[in-house]
């Protein structure tokens, strides 16, 4: 893969650059990113933008981050289950079973999550007044229901990317399809499934900004009504922005290191 | 001798074709859901009043989707240039952006676009003043046309590299210069892989546009949610905008569907 990268825009057609230079490459790569970065906040020092009151502001988002990352983490687990049982119904063979499933991948993949979450915390109430949720219900909820779409196609393919053999060494010895499934190809194929699945707890913590519209104090909406207040919504944004910009990349790091791990014991070379 | 008639009535239905038994399920299933809504007090008369004006408003969803695909496809495919040439100042400048757009979210995006830019026009003269400050539409589909635009360079990206090495050389042999090639023998190839999945970034601006009417745009949901709410009659306008979101992108899918069964067959 290396050798392909490196022969992108290069003069020569097929000349393979030694991974020596392809790493000085990188090494111009990162500088370039680090004074883009500097250029970008000089920029807007320039411009007249508050960093004191930035740097002032940063301890209340700070403080928000659990909630955000246990809101998000909440829903992915709801999300998983939901994505679970209806990728086991997709996959059989009977439509009593996998039509249901097929109608909840596409309405849930059909509405916007926007729209889900205001029927779910101001529509329903206005329906019958039994149906009160709490903000932060309403937000999990809506964020497992409509990732929990996602969820089934990604846990559809991880099962049906387990090798036939798996199956019919199981059935030779005499496991019933039940045993099968649950012994021999979900495990193998959570495997398939889980760094995926980390991307999804990315996706869904950036989507968890939305929850702000239906009340939930979270990074977005309080940087929102702080900016608001003071006059400084340029301010607020950019530092909610970084807020989670930081964020995704410490997770994403986190998720690669879990992949590599993932991977070791598996692939043959090492 | 026993006659089920459990297994008498299983034998008759598998009688049924398989595609009729599958709308039936998916028929009864939705009359259950409109029943359970009924009885929890689903205004229809007052549905019925205001799905003709809702409807009305889908065009400027299409449109929005429309002109951010329209800008995100040339922009991804010059990221995606920038990320695998050799040139560090253009890799670190994609990766930048394509960095800073992913880990952020869209909701931000779209904030900071409709404040910062007047705030940076404010300093410049005046045909920057008219040149950066747009109306909130236009906001709308630059920024949801960046957000698909970094999620697309990666596709096109993984088309790239998947293009077996063997066709650089291939090409190199017959003469072909670095610009023939990519234009000719890996564009086609990377398009092949990343057609699907960009198509679907389609139905994801479908699904974004309704984040724009908290810029101000009347776009479905934000029209939805204030007729609801004057009415106070909020879920039903909800259901309407959400029913013809689910419809555009159950139409948007099947048209995908058979434009790659075209384009694959061949």
């Amino acid at each position: 893969m290396r050798n392909i990268l490196n022969n992108f825009g290069s003069a020569k057609v097929w000349v393979p650059t030694r991974s020596s230079e392809f790493a000085t490459i990188l090494r111009h790569e990162k500088l370039v990113q680090a004074s883009l970065l500097l250029g970008f906040i000089t920029m807007f020092m320039v411009l007249g933008l508050d960093v004191q009151y930035m740097l002032d502001k940063l301890p209340l988002l700070v403080v928000t981050i659990p909630l955000v990352l246990v809101i998000s983490f909440c829903a992915t687990v709801l999300a998983c289950l939901l994505g679970l049982i209806a990728a086991l119904s997709r996959l059989s063979n009977s439509p009593i079973y996998y039509v249901p499933a097929k109608l909840y991948v596409s309405l849930f993949q059909g509405i916007p999550l926007i729209v889900l979450l205001f029927i779910l915390y101001f529509g329903l109430p206005h329906l019958n007044p039994v149906l009160l949720l709490t903000p932060i219900q309403a937000g999990i909820i809506g964020l497992a229901l409509s990732n929990g779409a996602f969820l089934t196609e990604v846990f559809r393919s991880s099962v049906l990317s387990v090798p036939e053999g798996q199956s019919e060494a199981a059935r030779a010895i005499g496991m019933s399809s039940r045993q099968r499934m649950w012994r021999i190809i979900l495990p193998q194929a959570a495997r398939i499934a889980l760094p995926p699945t980390a991307n999804y707890y990315i996706f869904i913590l950036k989507d968890s900004a939305l929850v702000g519209f239906i009340g939930v104090a979270e990074l977005f909406s309080t940087a929102q009504s702080i900016g608001q207040r003071d006059f400084k919504i340029l301010e607020m944004l950019l530092l909610a922005g970084a807020v989670y910009w930081i964020i995704t990349i410490v997770l994403s790091s986190i998720q690669t290191k879990l992949e590599q791990r993932m991977e070791t014991a598996y692939s043959r070379e090492t | 001798m026993r006659i089920h008639l459990l297994d008498q009535f299983s034998l008759i239905v598998r009688q049924i074709p398989l595609p009729v038994r599958e709308w039936a399920i998916r028929l009864i299933l939705l009359t259950m859901i409109l029943l359970l809504l009924l009885q929890l007090g689903l205004d229809v008369t007052f549905m019925m009043q205001w799905t003709g004006f809702l409807l009305s408003l889908t065009p400027l969803v299409v449109l929005i989707a429309l002109a951010a695909l329209a800008l995100a496809l040339p922009l991804a495919a010059t990221l995606t240039l920038g990320r695998l040439s050799i040139n560090p100042i253009a890799r670190g400048s994609a990766a930048m952006f394509v960095s800073i757009i992913r880990g952020t979210p869209l909701i931000i995006q779209l904030f900071f676009i409709f404040v910062a830019l007047p705030q940076l026009a404010s300093v410049g003269p005046d045909w920057i003043q008219k040149l950066l400050v747009l109306s909130p539409t236009l906001t709308a589909i630059l920024a949801i046309g960046f957000f698909h635009a970094a999620y697309i360079s990666e596709l096109f990206r993984a088309g790239f590299l998947s293009v077996q090495p063997g066709q650089w050389e291939a090409a190199s042999a017959i003469g072909m210069s670095t610009s023939q090639t990519k234009r000719r023998i890996i564009w086609p190839q990377a398009m092949k892989f990343a057609l699907r999945p960009t198509t679907n970034h389609f139905v994801m601006m479908l699904k974004d546009t309704a984040l724009v009417g908290f810029l101000g745009v009347p776009i479905l949901f934000q029209r939805a949610e204030r007729i609801g709410s004057q009415n106070l009659n909020l879920f039903e306008t909800l259901l309407i905008s959400a029913v013809i979101y689910w419809a555009l992108t159950a139409v948007s899918l099947k048209v995908i569907d058979i434009i790659d069964r075209r384009v694959f067959s061949q």
